[in-house]
């Protein structure tokens, strides 16, 4: 087994680099391990990571090309090929899903931990310490959970598909990306021992410098999260400016590619920052050196500054996925072009770019200078004009579209009615006189799991359901499909819309207990989540048994116009037996005749030339 | 964009299906049939939808933004700052409104009057995009943007932040789990914040160990105590009161500062001026 080598050469690793660490201590005439707990973690941490990556295949595929000896890669075949490196975009998306999957459940069950304590008044089932640790426990796999599934999950299934590549530009990167998350995931829950950390998954400064030792795993989990998504954010820029098929000209990628682009961007260009705040903050912990110390010159504010300069685009990478699973699925279900797919495509672009300017409205009540606010606020509220453009684009394509109401286009247009509510309650926190009370309520809480998950999430289930035949070559149960659409959907809009009422009341976010009037409300909010939590397990009790015992479908159950539909379900390893040729637009429903992508016959006519590809034009 | 004629927007497709012949040049069987059949469906029942979509609209607006009116659904205001703040929620929520049930009654209408049980056999109408829509929507989407980051943005904001000169200094200091409130005129230090109906005080926070942040949800305003660094915001109490009354009389803890965080509350109480000179003197 792969895996088990991998984790036998990681602890291997682990040995090496705490042992290689206490003996550097020993020789150098210092206690070996006294009051050097954290500096021992660090190097074992760093130790059993590149055991890990050469024991999962680093070593079998990449480091025996370096020096001189040929690649062994698994070869594996069936259901062991999840379980072993490969470079198989399809098969790293399915890993990806369902590693993110089972991560979203755990966040999900810590939430409903959460919401029991809080169910009433006082302790219920676990006190401040346990809460706290809980709840970051929460946030920060939630957090990855949002960045990863979507853009390492369908986008690595779905995006060479659709612009019919062979695979992604470097798959042996794209491996490591999905391998470097399981040390995530044990790094982040064996932080448990060393008394986890109670910072939240922002981990601000100076709380995160002085409290258990819980925080280091924290933060090396993440750095090595951060270069998992660089990696992929780098993959699949090269992927979608390299390998689009003859005839796949920009203007004609299918709106999710774009938004995978986009999101990609901002993974390349801004992860660093929150890496760098957090090794600033391992520095000073482990090493003294006081970036965020007062005491010795340092500055707490400088830490917000930096992670917000990566958190707030972050949550870009999560929602832009979300505009182009929406808009993808929007238009293929109501048999209509995307609307405006330009402005659409614009709009994701601009907000890249917008992204990077707003992080300081994160922090209107921090103290920093006055004169900011205003600035910020603007900039902050200017983001309503690109996303107000998409929403022109999703109402535009189900537009006297033909609306058919299975149950991917059930979640897009759930996605619409929710992400409403959540962009339309971010303005209120962007206006500073409204944020100043809001700020750290529930109103936030509220407001931000109606944009992550109410649209991010809700987007991935439209996309999990679209994609489903296409993964496993069997249909999902459309009754229980359905079923768990309604209970997802009453079950989120009532626990989270209640949300908004808390934290105009007095309710601060991140806190075990409240304000006893306030006890009524917080039961609503509790019995509601449970009912939310419970819609999962129909999703996942669907998934489980259609898998194995579904319907076999066609290669184009939808009969979406997109490549991806082209190829068998699933599609074979190398995707495309014979390379399309794209000559339309992969949207243009309703024009007779129109063709996306044409097959010559195997040793039939040649492929044209560039030149008479792109003498088409594209012009929409 | 309703009032259009619909020999008007006859030519806007034309337009839009010239643009989609030039590229059928290379697809020559499908020309000639295709034209003329593109055109048809996009203009069927546009008008009866433009006209029912905006009654609806219209009609739904009105009555929110009515009940709106006369809904009060904020808690005590107890400041100044918390009237401008509600003032704020309330012009914005009264600007979202238009937005919200637009959307809402585009999305409605159209699962209601176009849904399709089973696979439908027919393609919808090929609209690609429409100039004017997109341009008329930008500029709407943008003025109201702009609209609110003047109103009650900016405007606002200036209000919230009263006047230079203040009657009270209060120091407050946030430790990890509690807060200790100073008033440097007396040199007096309480375990409450006590503070003037009707004079502006200027509370001055620090930290002595992490991060805190100090909320009082009945005035609406939020300040962090930050290590190292001094903050400071203004207040105007028009209300008395105190924890005992309602809860929103308190400094609570807002930024997760560790264990205990959800214990890192004080009371706040509001006196008569003269009733708080009195206090104020008294050691």
């Amino acid at each position: 087994m792969p895996v088990l080598f991998g984790l036998l050469s990681g602890l291997v690793g682990l040995a090496l680099g705490g042992g290689g660490a206490a003996a550097v201590r020993a020789l150098s005439g210092r206690p070996a391990f006294d009051g050097a707990t954290e500096l021992i973690l660090v190097f074992s941490y760093i130790g059993a990571l590149i055991g890990w990556v050469l024991g999962i295949g680093g070593w079998r595929y990449a480091v025996r090309d370096w020096i001189g000896r040929a690649p062994r890669p698994f070869n594996k075949t069936g259901t062991a090929r999840y379980f072993a490196f490969s470079t198989d975009h399809k098969v790293i998306g399915i890993q990806y899903i369902v590693t993110f999957i089972g991560l979203m459940i755990l966040g999900g069950l810590l939430a409903m931990l959460m919401r029991f304590e809080l169910s009433q008044v006082d302790e219920t089932i676990m006190g401040s310490d346990i809460y706290n640790r809980v709840m970051s426990l929460h946030g920060i796999i939630m957090v990855a959970v949002a960045v990863a599934t979507v853009l390492g999950g369908l986008g690595n299934f779905a995006v060479p598909l659709m612009i019919g590549a062979k695979d992604m530009a470097f798959p042996r990167l794209n491996a490591l990306s999905f391998w470097l998350n399981p040390p995530v995931a044990i790094a982040l829950l064996s932080s448990w021992f060393f008394g986890g950390w109670d910072t939240g998954w922002t981990a601000y400064a100076p709380l995160s410098e002085t409290n258990a030792s819980g925080q280091v795993l924290f933060i090396l989990a993440v750095f090595t999260f951060g270069v998992s998504s660089i990696l992929g954010g780098l993959n699949f820029i090269a992927t979608i400016t390299t390998m689009r098929s003859p005839g796949m000209t920009w203007g004609r990628l299918p709106i999710f590619v774009w938004s995978i682009f986009a999101a990609s961007i901002i993974s390349l260009l801004f992860t660093q920052f929150f890496a760098a705040s957090l090794v600033m903050i391992l520095l000073d912990r482990v090493a003294g050196m006081g970036f965020f110390n007062p005491d010795q010159g340092g500055d707490p504010l400088l830490y917000q500054h930096v992670f917000w300069f990566y958190s707030h685009p972050a949550v870009y990478v999560m929602i832009l996925p979300g505009f182009g699973i929406t808009l993808e699925i929007l238009s293929h279900f109501s048999r209509k072009p995307v609307f405006a797919y330009r402005w659409a495509v614009a709009s994701m672009l601009s907000i890249v770019f917008m992204g990077a300017i707003v992080w300081a409205h994160h922090m209107f009540t921090t103290g920093m200078a006055d004169y900011l606010h205003g600035p910020f606020m603007g900039l902050t509220e200017l983001v309503s004009i690109p996303t107000g453009i998409i929403f022109l684009a999703a109402l535009g394509t189900i537009w006297q579209g033909k609306l058919w109401m299975k149950t991917p286009m059930l979640f897009a247009l759930a996605f619409i009615f929710n992400f409403l509510f959540g962009g339309i309650t971010g303005i209120y926190n962007a206006d500073v006189t409204t944020d100043i009370h809001l700020q750290d309520s529930y109103w936030v809480v509220a407001h931000f799991h109606y944009t992550i998950v109410g649209g991010e999430i809700f987007a991935l289930m439209a996309g999990i359901y679209y994609w489903f035949p296409k993964m496993t070559g069997r249909m999902y149960d459309e009754l229980l499909a359905n079923l768990h659409f309604w209970g997802m959907f009453i079950g989120f809009n009532v626990t989270f819309g209640a949300m908004f009422w808390l934290g105009v009341n007095g309710m601060n976010r991140r806190v075990a207990d409240y304000e006893p009037h306030l006890e009524g409300n917080n039961l609503f909010v509790s019995a509601a989540g449970f009912y939310l939590g419970m819609s999962f397990l129909i999703f996942l009790y669907n998934m489980w048994i259609s898998s194995r015992h579904g319907p076999q479908v066609v290669d184009n159950p939808w009969r979406a116009r997109t490549l991806e539909w082209t190829v068998s379900s699933p599609p074979s390893e190398h995707n495309f037996p014979v390379p399309p040729l794209v000559v339309g637009h992969p949207h243009d429903y309703g024009i007779p005749g129109e063709k996306h992508a044409v097959f010559a016959a195997t040793g039939g006519a040649p492929m044209p030339s560039e030149q008479e590809i792109h003498s088409e034009g594209d012009r929409s | 964009m309703p009032s259009r004629q619909p020999a008007d927007k006859k030519t806007d497709d034309e337009a839009d299906n010239t643009t989609d012949n030039v590229e059928k040049q290379t697809l020559p069987q499908d020309k000639e049939k295709t034209s003329p059949s593109v055109k048809r469906p996009v203009l069927e029942n546009v008008k009866r939808d433009t006209v029912i979509i905006a009654t609806i609209w219209a009609v739904s607006t009105l009555v929110l933004e009515v009940l709106f009116t006369f809904v009060d659904p904020f808690p005590i205001k107890a400041a100044h700052q918390a009237e401008v703040s509600d003032n704020s929620f309330r012009i914005l929520t009264h600007m979202g409104l238009p937005v919200i049930t637009f959307t809402l009654t585009v999305l409605g209408y159209s699962i209601a009057r176009y849904r399709c049980p089973t696979f439908p056999l027919e393609d919808g109408p090929p609209l690609r995009q429409n100039t004017q829509v997109s341009t008329i929507w930008l500029g709407i989407t943008s003025v109201l943007c702009f609209v609110s980051v003047i109103y009650p943005g900016l405007t606002e904001l200036a209000e919230f932040r009263g006047d230079p000169v203040s009657d009270l200094r209060v120091d407050v200091t946030g430790l990890q789990f509690s807060w200790i409130v100073h008033y440097p005129d007396t040199d007096k230090t309480s375990t409450d914040l006590v503070l003037p109906k009707g004079r502006q005080v200027e509370l001055f926070t620090t930290s002595n160990d992490v991060v805190h942040s100090l909320w009082i949800p009945a005035f609406r305003t939020k300040i962090d105590a930050v290590p190292g660094r001094t903050n400071s915001m203004k207040i105007t109490p028009i209300e008395t009161g105190s924890y005992k009354e309602d809860p929103l009389f308190r400094v609570q803890c807002a930024e997760l500062c560790g264990l205990n965080h959800t214990l890192m509350k004080i009371p706040v109480r509001v006196l008569e001026p003269d009733e708080f000179d009195k206090w104020l003197i008294d050691n």
